[in-house]
């Protein structure tokens, strides 16, 4: 197993952030690939996602998403939302590839990071795939145009994975929230806090107020 | 072997005064030495195991408990000193004659879920001592225990004469040469006080242990206890002698294994009580014992370290939005299940957490094991259990899936993170859901009539044992 | 001949007041029955649910939400014609509404208890704190809570506070980082920092685990460390009472001296049951006791039925500390800063207590991220650190009764069975107006405390799920509808396990409070039947 994404070593350089998933032991299962025939057979009948959606998803997120009845999830669904959504996939690939872009940052510092739609464009993807849903969500409404990509695939958060947990998932012991993740520095006095005042065992005799 | 002994005692009676958190707080504190050790001694004996009451948390060794034998209920007695309800009028033959013989003062045989063919054992100094701790050291409590009335034949107690003749050894124990020191104290501390033969050696057609085959597995109540004999193979030989230790002290080694069932009841209410010596030394002696292989394995249960990966999409299959299917519980889709009602803990990967508070199922006894009984019955289950290290707990799913979901999820995780050429059927969860697989005795009783039948088998068998023993 | 019933007590909802409440009666050896609207769902289905929804920021969503048994998100069962949009995270399942809390385990102050005598607003409650301290201890352990003894709740840095008769059952969690560095530079400005008592247990509890930090108490807890009335519906059903699902409660029907003689319940196969017992609890949740008590046309002689709906109606704020104080770490919330829960102040604004929401913070920070425009590894960059700076208040406000704040049957729609859906009129106060700008320049001096940045405080007012007030309690049968054993004034056995009863709803979660009236109502019932 692979060492990696403990706070003190923590690099955004790297180009393997998904082994930052091991928190949870999702890396293993995403580089295995592989998608059941069940999921693409439930997947809803729309055209397969497109080459270049997949591409444009890896090249936004700087990302090797892998799991494909979630890329056939937010194509369908992103589809569903805009009908002009393939279009301008086809848009931002068609400009990337002629600048000969290769990563996000060359983009964000080209011409093309201030061309409005193919910005546009790149963060419908990216929302899709960092926030794990697409389209809008409503709070206290049965009903909204949000569709399911993926939870614990989420790109949103890798950069927390050796810190905090991806909720339902577990870290470690009862308490280990005690102390702060490895790595973060500790102020002076911290120690005065630890404790919830009025606990320990002479506070369990409480008749009085 | 005297010295020996009474070095240790020495030392665990040390350590007992230097450890005051082992007291039960319904005993009285230890008045001399002699208590003190004897109180040692009913811990490493786990008298409490069985001779407690129906909840957890009352007086020690009221009794009350009930034991689920495959014969039927049988209800540990009240063995406080009290005159009225326990033992307290008994004297040091009585005591002896109970432990040794498993017989009453009243001549009446008790059943051998009291395992006095290993505490027969048991040296003299350790009888009397556990005599002094039981009149002077514990509580007398005055309630008296249900009787056991076990359905006929089982009723008739006089039935355990026959057996006694064939299966009660009244030599005293001795030490197999050849041993070091440390592995003779774990020797007797394993043949005698620990019992450990009751669940880990398998028993006979007349349920008693197969001595032949001591140490090498015995199923209980659904669980199999595992063997344990020092084959590296299919018994402990693999574990270092340390690795026992921790296991026995805390009930849990990374890259080994978890105690649940009846060895989480030991670790909880016995072995975590234990000395570091005498833990080392049942360590030292199991990995020197006669190791015992099944020809059929290659592989010790805790090596199946290589998991199979499972894509994310088997665990997140979308959202259908379709209302009846949020509230459709009915699918026996193991990955489904699996992410459901494991992953929260053991991970989507099977690998637990970094610290080891929530176990991994990848390179674990349980997933591992040829028999995968104990992974069917620790869902089913769940665990409890305090080790001397941290508490374990694991919810039980019994209500909250089917046999088939059970199965289903078993299987996902011997695919995927146990041993794969093993499965599960609907039909063996629910035979471990009412208590696992019945012994032959209980099944042929139909075909028997009564005691005459049990007669006859018991003189078959003696004949088999005798011819065998001329040609062994 | 001697009448017979189909049961001692029917228990209609199964939810954590009426399963604990049917779970005493039951142990107390009377024959019991309890329906429920919805169905049994496992919890690794509910969690599973959970993850393959798109609406995780929805807490209804791991729940069905049937026709014949909707939850309370569902726009067209809950309508609203006040000016707010009342809508609490009503569920319809065994188990109830608690699926998704986060077990604040609160008692209320005796003050609390007599609002209108010591500050001269509202109303007091018709019982007192020292009537309701041993079933609150019950409560407690029923549920499993865990607490600091000896902490003035109040808020006030006194001696410990409200009196307990005994310890809690069990020893709270550990403090998380984040609550020691807001209180390590916080409480020298003068504000006190209390832990919430809470039903997550911090050791094996009743089958349940310790609570290990997965930090989704809601939508639910994946692994059932926290308390659910779940716990109880087992634990009821163990004890011989018999759970029917897919039952609606539709009608109480009245009998000859003033009793209720048997309940109607109608199921989605189509099929209409009368049953008949000798007292009957409903415990149907704060809006449906109220609308089955006024479809049947019971209990209702004040005209307070349906009426003095009370919610904490609360505010949010979100700053970025100007230190990793990471949030996230453990459950979804352990406390907050409680100087205003108790005061003078009461006479002229609510109550205030300002809580601190301790979710993973990278779902919110990676939508406001990318509304910012933020892409690439910048992205990623700031998810980290402002997920790790990011500090999330909660503040709610007491609520006082007024008859107009209502819920009612709706005049015209009906539901799958064809019973009338729900209408909610409300309006938040001027009392909790007037304490709304002493909250928020709480918040100033908080960011200013911890060197932040502002991210944003919440216009207008939030739902905090906190039924109260729709079967108020009272002395006066003219002005209430349940006296203080939670019976109604107008029939002898009919009694309502629900925190609707609650008259006076002081700042705290109100649910432990609904369990200890709904176990005291249980002796009482059990010494009748």
């Amino acid at each position: 197993m692979p060492s990696a994404g403990t706070g003190a070593i923590w690099s955004f350089a790297s180009p393997k952030r998904r082994d930052l998933l091991l928190g949870i032991g999702v890396t293993a299962m995403i580089a295995g690939g592989g998608v059941g025939t069940d999921a693409l057979l439930a997947a809803p009948t729309v055209s397969a996602p497109p080459a270049t959606f997949v591409a444009m998803s890896r090249f936004v997120t700087g990302s090797d998403l892998v799991d494909d009845a979630a890329i056939t999830r937010a194509w369908a669904q992103l589809v569903a939302l805009d009908a002009g959504f393939p279009a301008a996939v086809a848009q931002l690939a068609g400009a990337v590839d002629k600048a000969g872009l290769k990563t996000m940052t060359e983009f964000l510092a080209s011409p093309l990071g201030k061309d409005a739609a193919l910005l546009n464009t790149a963060r419908t993807l990216t929302s899709a795939w960092y926030l794990g849903y697409t389209g809008t969500f409503a709070s206290h409404a049965s009903k909204d145009d949000t569709g399911f990509v993926t939870f614990a695939g989420a790109l949103m958060w890798r950069p927390t994975i050796d810190a905090t947990v991806i909720p339902t998932y577990s870290r470690g012991a009862t308490d280990y929230w005690i102390d702060p993740p490895a790595g973060t520095p500790v102020p002076k006095g911290a120690a005065s806090v630890r404790d919830w005042r009025g606990s320990g065992a002479a506070a369990n005799s409480s008749k009085d107020a | 072997m005297r010295i020996v002994t009474n070095a240790a005692v020495a030392l665990s009676a040390a350590l007992l005064f230097a450890l005051p958190a082992q007291a039960q707080t319904s005993d009285k504190p230890p008045a001399n030495a002699e208590v003190a050790r004897g109180q040692y001694l009913a811990k490493a004996a786990d008298c409490g195991a069985c001779h407690r009451e129906v909840h957890s948390g009352g007086p020690a060794y009221a009794g009350g408990y009930v034991i689920a034998s495959p014969m039927g209920d049988i209800v540990a007695p009240n063995i406080t000193p009290s005159k009225t309800a326990g033992i307290g009028t008994w004297s040091f033959v009585d005591f002896e004659r109970a432990m040794r013989k498993g017989e009453r003062p009243d001549g009446a045989k008790l059943y051998p879920a009291m395992p006095y063919t290993d505490y027969q054992g048991i040296t003299d100094a350790d009888m009397h001592a556990l005599y002094t701790y039981f009149m002077q050291g514990v509580q007398p409590v005055d309630t008296v225990a249900p009787k056991t009335q076990l359905p006929f034949p089982f009723g008739i107690r006089l039935i355990m004469a026959p057996w006694n003749w064939l299966f009660r050894s009244n030599t005293p124990f001795k030490a197999s040469a050849g041993l070091s020191p440390q592995a003779q104290r774990g020797e007797y501390l394993v043949q005698t006080l620990g019992h450990c033969g009751s669940c880990h050696t398998p028993r006979n057609l007349l349920m008693a242990e197969t001595q032949s085959k001591a140490l090498a597995g015995g199923d209980v109540g659904g669980w199999h206890a595992p063997n344990i004999t020092g084959d590296p193979i299919s018994g402990v030989g693999g574990w270092s002698q340390s690795e026992i230790a921790t296991y026995l002290r805390n009930g849990h080694v990374s890259g080994k294994g978890v105690a649940a069932g009846g060895m989480g009841e030991a670790v909880d209410h016995s072995l975590r009580y234990m000395t570091d010596p005498d833990l080392a030394a049942i360590a030292a002696y199991l990995k020197a014992s006669k190791p015992i292989r099944d020809p059929a394995e290659s592989k010790p249960d805790f090596a199946w370290t290589d998991p199979r990966p499972v894509p994310l999409s088997a665990y997140e299959t979308g959202d259908t939005h379709d209302q009846a299917a949020v509230g459709d519980s009915s699918t026996t889709d193991g990955a489904v299940l699996y992410a459901g009602g494991c992953a929260s803990c053991h991970g989507l990967d099977g690998k637990g957490t970094k610290d080891g508070f929530y176990p991994p199922l990848v390179g674990s006894s349980t997933t591992g094991a040829a028999n995968p009984a104990n992974l069917v019955m620790t869902i089913l289950n769940g665990v409890s259990r305090q080790g001397a290290d941290a508490r374990s707990f694991m919810p039980s799913f019994a209500s909250q899936m089917s046999d088939a979901q059970i199965a289903a999820v078993a299987n996902h995780v011997l695919v995927h993170f146990g041993r794969p050429d093993r499965s599960v059927s609907a039909n063996m969860v629910a035979d471990l859901r009412n208590g696992g697989p019945k012994p032959l005795l209980l099944k042929l009783m139909p075909w028997m009539f009564g005691i005459g039948g049990l007669i006859i088998l018991v003189g078959a068998i003696a004949a088999a044992r005798r011819l065998r023993a001329r040609y062994a | 001949m001697a009448e017979t019933f189909d049961a001692d007590v029917i228990v209609v909802g199964s939810g954590a007041l009426g399963s604990n409440a049917a779970y005493e009666l039951a142990k107390a050896g009377k024959s019991v029955i309890i329906l429920e609207a919805g169905e049994r769902i496992p919890r690794w289905k509910i969690i599973q649910n959970s993850r393959n929804s798109s609406r995780r920021g929805d807490f209804n969503a791991p729940y069905p939400d049937m026709p014949w048994a909707h939850t309370s998100y569902d726009n067209d069962y809950l309508e609203n014609t006040g000016s707010f949009d009342f809508r609490p995270g009503m569920l319809k399942l065994v188990g109830g509404t608690t699926w998704h809390w986060a077990a604040a385990a609160w008692r209320y102050l005796p003050t609390d208890m007599t609002l209108k005598s010591t500050y001269g607003v509202g109303r007091d409650w018709p019982i007192s704190y020292d009537d309701l301290e041993p079933y609150y201890q019950r409560a407690e352990e029923a549920l499993g809570v865990v607490g600091v003894d000896a902490q003035d709740q109040s808020g006030q840095n006194g001696p410990a506070s409200p009196p307990r008769s005994k310890p809690y059952p069990l020893p709270a969690e550990g403090k998380t980082y984040m609550f020691q560095r807001l209180e390590a530079r916080l409480s020298p400005l003068g504000f006190h920092f209390i832990h919430e008592p809470n039903a997550r247990t911090t050791r094996p509890y009743d089958g349940r685990p310790a609570c290990a930090g997965n930090n989704n108490c809601m939508p639910a807890c994946p692994i059932g460390a926290m308390y659910s009335g779940i716990v109880h519906a087992d634990h009821a059903e163990k004890a011989g009472a018999k759970l029917l699902t897919d039952a609606t409660a539709y009608k109480l029907e009245k009998g000859a001296g003033g009793k209720i003689v048997a309940v109607h319940y109608r199921t989605s196969k189509g099929g209409d049951v009368r049953l008949t017992a000798r007292a009957f609890i409903v415990a149907a949740h704060g809006l449906e006791t109220a609308k089955l008590l006024l479809i049947s046309d019971v209990a209702n002689s004040s005209d307070q039925v349906g009426r003095n709906l009370m919610d904490h109606s609360g505010i949010g704020m979100q700053f970025l500390a100007d230190e990793p104080v990471w949030p996230g770490r453990g459950a979804v919330q352990q406390g907050g800063i409680f100087n205003r829960r108790d005061g003078e102040h009461r006479r002229d604004y609510a109550a205030v207590k300002h809580s601190i929401a301790n979710n993973v913070a990278n779902p919110a920070v990676a939508a406001r991220l990318l509304e910012q425009g933020v892409l690439g590894p910048e992205l990623d960059r700031r998810i980290r650190d402002e997920s790790s700076r990011w500090v999330d208040f909660s503040t709610t406000f007491e609520m006082l009764p007024h008859a107009t704040n209502r819920v009612q049957p709706h005049s015209s729609k009906r539901d799958a069975l064809g019973i009338p859906t729900l209408t909610v009129h409300y309006d938040v106060d001027d009392y909790v107006k007037a304490a709304r700008p002493i909250a928020e320049a709480d918040f100033h001096t908080f960011v200013k405390g911890m060197n932040g940045t502002l991210v944003a405080i919440s216009p207008g007012y939030q739902n905090r799920d906190h039924l109260m007030g729709t079967v108020i309690m009272g002395a006066d049968p003219k002005d209430s509808v349940v006296d203080g054993d939670c019976r109604t004034h107008d029939h002898p056995n009919l009694f309502l396990a629900t925190t609707g009863v609650i008259p006076a709803s002081g700042v705290i979660n109100p649910t432990l409070t609904g369990v200890a009236l709904a176990i005291r109502m249980a002796d009482i019932i059990a010494r009748e039947v």
